[in-house]
């Protein structure tokens, strides 16, 4: 009996996983080839500023994509409502529909959490933070709030990259639809900030 | 202390790299149980193929293990696992070359940069090969080489660069161990990092860079800066010998740390011919003038790595391999095509000469041979490139570019106008660049 309900088990896993990847948005993978050079192959990093894509929530991937894509008003560039290094630069060479690709294809790559080396004062610290209960009411205790696709995945993101969203939100850099919730930062020092990024890192 | 020990750890990332590529990548149907199947069959049938080539119908030979064949050999297995995939390389190893001037000045250590190719191709079931290619039978698809014909259904060729010495000058392989170029990462590597560990005050740096087209189109002006930062600390000065007629790439940036933070000592002088090398007294004669120094890194001009020539993939008279823009296949022989550096980019694209367009064009090769296998037609590249240049030892800058196959021009361009500089150097873009450089690595290499 045990042994029909374990293989009956990897059978249903089986017809998961490769219904879930024969479907692969493959116009998405084509365009977003290139990403996995800083992004880490599929989109997982293995360094520590630049975010791990793969697995991330679509909506989020598009949003944030859109966000800062530079858009063009009566012939005029826009400065984007997300700040950016080089990303604005890529996306000013892809449509909507592209970064829509991207996003798809990305989130249907597995989440890795990141494996990067971190500093375990600070992730103690991060746990006992009188503010985590905020960041989890919308996060989830995971780090990870399946039920709104527009909140991203934090939980095993890489620390550095956390760390400078907590400051963009902060000083204003990021000034997406979600800035107002995330205001919260403002009343946030820095170094409880940073615990607060190496704590969600940590987690699965 | 802890900063390296957080950089090393690029090296030790193989098993979660490896398990992504059997679980989650793998866009087909094989299940990771065949693929660890087909690794274990793949030993014996690679000795088979020493003596008596066999054909299997999807093998692809990758000729180089650098990031245009790593590049391509990972993903061919991550997109289709049943592919016979066997990458030749006579190293054991690939030294990076980007990231290589961090090594130079004591940023990197050389362990940092340092890839085995076995580690990758035992995480992805690639048949490795540490063998010399000696030849190519271009009709019955047989690659030559010193342990062995291979014969392949698909050929690609990634053989980087190689110096083309100019012969008045005298600068041979011999006088490299006490003048090293350093262009090629290495052993010269190595030996110029010493040589810079032991500039003092009162020193002069010539640093000649080569004429465009070169390897990575920002690299000697990155070394001009580290120079500069060197110099600075210890109280020495820079020459800058540049045969082109200005700075090749991130142009403005280059400029404002050649103005300002390195004002004082080091000379930018554009349009200069190099006459002749006098390696005993260490000057260098142009037709600008004299400079002797305590330190010369003359970077020479660059050809496509010999390989391509051995292979008779090189048009007469030409430098570089000449391939199709719309699938890098050679224009002189069928079914076999040449990514990165190697590629005489000039008539076929606007792209540069760096380890990641070699990886992005390993992706749209690998992508296109599966296509190709699975009888479907081949897609027009679509790639990006970025590459990070340290402006002093704290603060970067980089270029950003997306590059589409345009079938009015039949030339790789750029695309929608995505292309740019940043403003400034920063320290965030260094922090960027050296996750960059991570994580290049590892998509590469791991």
């Amino acid at each position: 009996m045990r042994k029909s309900i374990i293989f009956l088990s990897i059978v249903m896993l089986t017809i998961a996983f490769s219904s879930a990847y024969a479907q692969e948005n493959e116009e998405g993978r084509r365009f977003g080839n290139f990403c996995s050079s800083c992004h880490g192959t599929a989109g997982a990093a293995v360094s520590d500023a630049i975010p791990s894509i793969g697995g991330q929530h679509k909506d989020y991937l598009k949003n944030s994509m859109m966000d800062m894509k530079p858009m063009v008003v009566d012939g005029k560039e826009q400065t984007p409502k997300r700040y950016s290094t080089l990303m604005k630069i890529f996306l000013k060479g892809y449509s909507e529909s592209e970064i829509e690709a991207m996003a798809d294809w990305y989130s249907s790559r597995p989440w890795v959490p990141t494996s990067y080396p971190l500093n375990q004062d600070l992730v103690a610290k991060g746990k006992v933070s009188k503010h985590l209960e905020t960041c989890v009411s919308c996060h989830a205790a995971n780090g990870n709030n399946t039920s709104d696709a527009g909140i991203p995945r934090i939980g095993g993101q890489v620390p550095t990259y956390l760390y400078n969203s907590l400051l963009e939100y902060k000083n204003d850099k990021r000034m997406t639809e979600r800035a107002e919730e995330m205001a919260i930062v403002k009343e946030i020092s820095d170094e409880e900030l940073k615990a607060l990024a190496e704590y969600f890192s940590s987690l699965k | 202390m802890k900063k390296i020990s957080r950089r090393n750890f690029v090296k030790t990332t193989a098993v979660s790299a490896a398990s992504l590529s059997l679980f989650g990548l793998a866009g087909c149907k094989k299940t990771e149980q065949k693929t660890a199947a087909e690794q274990t069959t793949a030993a014996p049938a690679a000795t088979e193929i020493k003596t008596e080539p066999i054909k299997t119908g999807n093998t692809v030979v990758i000729a180089g293990g650098g990031y245009g064949g790593a590049t391509t050999a990972k993903y061919l297995k991550i997109l289709n696992p049943s592919i016979n995939v066997i990458l030749v390389d006579r190293n054991a190893e690939h030294i990076s070359c980007a990231m290589s001037n961090e090594v130079i000045f004591g940023l990197r250590d050389i362990s940092e940069i340092t890839m085995p190719l076995k580690r990758l191709a035992d995480n992805h079931g690639i048949d490795f090969r540490q063998a010399e290619v000696t030849g190519l039978d271009g009709k019955k698809k047989i690659l030559k080489t010193s342990s062995g014909d291979i014969a392949y259904d698909k050929l690609v060729v990634s053989p980087g660069i190689s110096m083309d010495y100019d012969p008045a000058l005298n600068f041979t392989e011999d006088k490299q161990a006490s003048m090293p170029h350093a262009w090629i990462a290495g052993k010269q590597t190595e030996i110029l990092r010493d040589m810079v560990s032991q500039i003092k005050s009162g020193d002069t740096v010539i640093l000649r860079t080569p004429v465009a087209l070169y390897r990575c189109p920002p690299g000697p002006y990155e070394r001009a800066c580290l120079f500069g930062s060197t110099a600075l600390k210890k109280g020495a000065k820079v020459v800058v010998l540049d045969p082109n007629p200005q700075i090749m790439s991130k142009k403005p940036l280059f400029e404002k740390a050649f103005n300002t933070t390195y004002k004082n000592i080091l000379q930018y002088i554009p349009n200069t011919k190099v006459t002749s090398i006098d390696f005993e007294k260490k000057i260098i004669k142009t037709d600008k003038g004299e400079f002797q120094g305590t330190l010369i890194n003359f970077i020479p001009d660059q050809k496509a790595g010999e390989l391509v020539f051995t292979l008779g993939l090189v048009e007469n008279g030409k430098k570089w391999a000449s391939v199709d823009p719309k699938t890098f296949e050679s224009t002189l022989i069928k079914d076999v095509y040449v990514i990165g550096d190697a590629i005489d980019s000039a008539p076929v694209t606007e792209m540069p000469k760096s380890g990641t367009i070699a990886n992005a064009t390993g992706k749209v090769v690998a992508e296109n041979l599966v296509r190709i296998f699975a009888g479907k037609e081949p897609l027009v590249p679509f790639v990006g490139n970025t590459c990070y240049s340290l402006v002093n030892d704290t603060e970067a800058i980089w270029i950003a570019t997306l590059y589409e196959y345009s079938a009015e021009k039949n030339k790789i361009v750029t695309r929608n106008g995505a292309n740019g500089i940043p403003e400034a150097a920063s320290v965030e873009n260094r922090i960027n660049g050296d996750s960059w450089g991570n994580n290049i690595l590892s998509d590469t290499f791991i």
